[in-house]
């Protein structure tokens, strides 16, 4: 009776096999860099002394808001609540193996960077809704954003993938560029250049309206 | 950036964008509603796909308010408002980090139990428990606490000996003081053996509290 835990943490698979919540298996081939953990030292303690992860329901309390952000800015408000359940059931599956509590937000948005790809090819890679922000799929009220703001979105939903999804990694998940380029799956560099671009590409947007 | 009486294209051409200014580009704040709306959905999701390890409510008493944890098997931990910090990293540590607030129906009976408790309609209770949390002596010790009858006491070293060492008094006294499950296993009613009531994790005035609640004429259908 006592002790019978029902999920002992580590006794489940490592998030790089995490093919229950991964629809697209190509997505996450072995052995692929993300999502970054920390580097097990050798001779790594037995999996009981390691440190457990932080309450789920604090994870969730403390990145949830920013995840559901990035995942709106990845495929619009109407699709983004679907994205973000996708990928916090997918994080659930896999949380026992979470080895380091301070690389949670960086894992997190590697799930949803992924499910965000995968969003958009089942969507047959249509274009970005460009719905209202200001409205999630219930219709119920957000803040609606400035008129400078909502132009600025649009111009958000033009950016090429990359760069969109570097640009919300860097400022909705404020994940550095490695951590981008791990989740991305691409160097430092390319990491730091896609975001530049992006950055750069909605500035010459916003200064010239006419585009 | 300061100058804001200037054209704001303007200012994008002098200036970088400001984060602020990209982070709701992305995508908007999000409404505490809606938000509200869709940590529910999750939770309910979590516990249909089985993932929900333990549920946590928070439950208001003459204590101020209760923390329940309740696991697939039964209530695993109840926790006085002054743990409230500590309390899902220990469900944490000790349970399973897949831990959300979210309704159970475990939870549901004993909210509802509880309730009828404070109110004296109800002198014990019947729901599930999940004794993990605890094991050995300690176990035993709760065990037979858990028998003394609504509105009696006894001493350290009367549950002590019931749980068979008659001298491990102390020993039993950390039993109750680490008990996970104060008040549906009532370690309030261990006293000391001249009338003073003692430690109590809640505190000794809660002690007193559920002590003077049970002495004072009993459930009306008791």
């Amino acid at each position: 009776m006592t002790g019978r835990a029902t999920s002992r943490i580590g006794a489940v698979p490592r998030p790089t096999d995490m093919a229950p919540g991964a629809p697209s298996p190509r997505t996450s081939p072995p052995g692929s860099p993300s999502p970054p953990r920390s580097p097990s030292p050798p001779g790594s303690p037995s999996p009981s002394r390691r440190t457990s992860p932080p309450p789920f329901a604090s994870v969730l309390e403390e990145h949830g808001r920013a995840l559901l952000r990035f995942c709106i800015s990845q495929v619009g408000a109407d699709r983004g609540e679907d994205v973000f359940q996708e990928t916090m059931i997918a994080a659930l599956r896999a949380y026992g193996t979470l080895e380091d509590p301070a690389a949670a937000r960086s894992w997190l948005f590697s799930i949803a960077a992924r499910k965000a790809i995968d969003a958009h090819r089942a969507a047959g890679r249509a274009p970005l809704p460009l719905a209202d922000p200001g409205r999630l799929a219930d219709g119920a009220a957000v803040d609606p954003p400035a008129a400078d703001g909502d132009e600025l979105w649009r111009e958000v939903a033009r950016l090429p993938d990359k760069q969109r999804q570097a640009v919300a990694l860097r400022f909705l998940a404020d994940l550095s560029h490695r951590e981008i380029g791990a989740v991305m799956r691409t160097s430092e560099a390319a990491a730091r250049r896609n975001v530049f671009e992006g950055v750069r590409r909605l500035r010459e947007d916003l200064t010239d309206p006419a585009d | 950036m300061a100058m804001n009486d200037s054209d704001p294209r303007t200012e994008h051409a002098a200036n970088a964008l400001r984060t602020e200014e990209i982070e709701q580009a992305l995508a908007p704040d999000v409404d505490p509603a809606v938000w509200r709306r869709i940590t529910e959905a999750l939770a309910a999701r979590a516990a249909a796909e089985d993932l929900l390890d333990v549920a946590v409510e928070r439950h208001d008493s003459p204590f101020g308010p209760l923390l329940l944890a309740a696991t697939r098997e039964g209530i695993v931990r109840l926790g006085f408002p002054e743990e409230e910090d500590g309390f899902l990293d220990e469900i944490a540590r000790r349970v399973s980090g897949r831990v959300l607030r979210a309704p159970r129906p475990s939870l549901s009976d004993a909210r509802h139990q509880l309730d009828e408790y404070f109110a004296r309609a109800r002198t014990g209770f019947d729901v599930a428990l999940d004794w993990r949390l605890t094991r050995g002596f300690r176990r035993d010790v709760l065990a037979v606490t858990a028998a003394i009858p609504y509105g009696q006491t006894a001493s350290y070293g009367e549950v002590a000996a019931r749980a068979g060492s008659p001298r491990a008094a102390r020993a039993a006294g950390t039993a109750l003081a680490t008990n996970p499950l104060p008040i549906l296993v009532p370690c309030h009613r261990v006293v000391r053996g001249t009338g003073v009531i003692g430690p109590y994790r809640g505190g000794t005035e809660a002690k007193r509290r559920l002590l003077a609640l049970e002495a004072a004429g009993g459930a009306p259908g008791a």
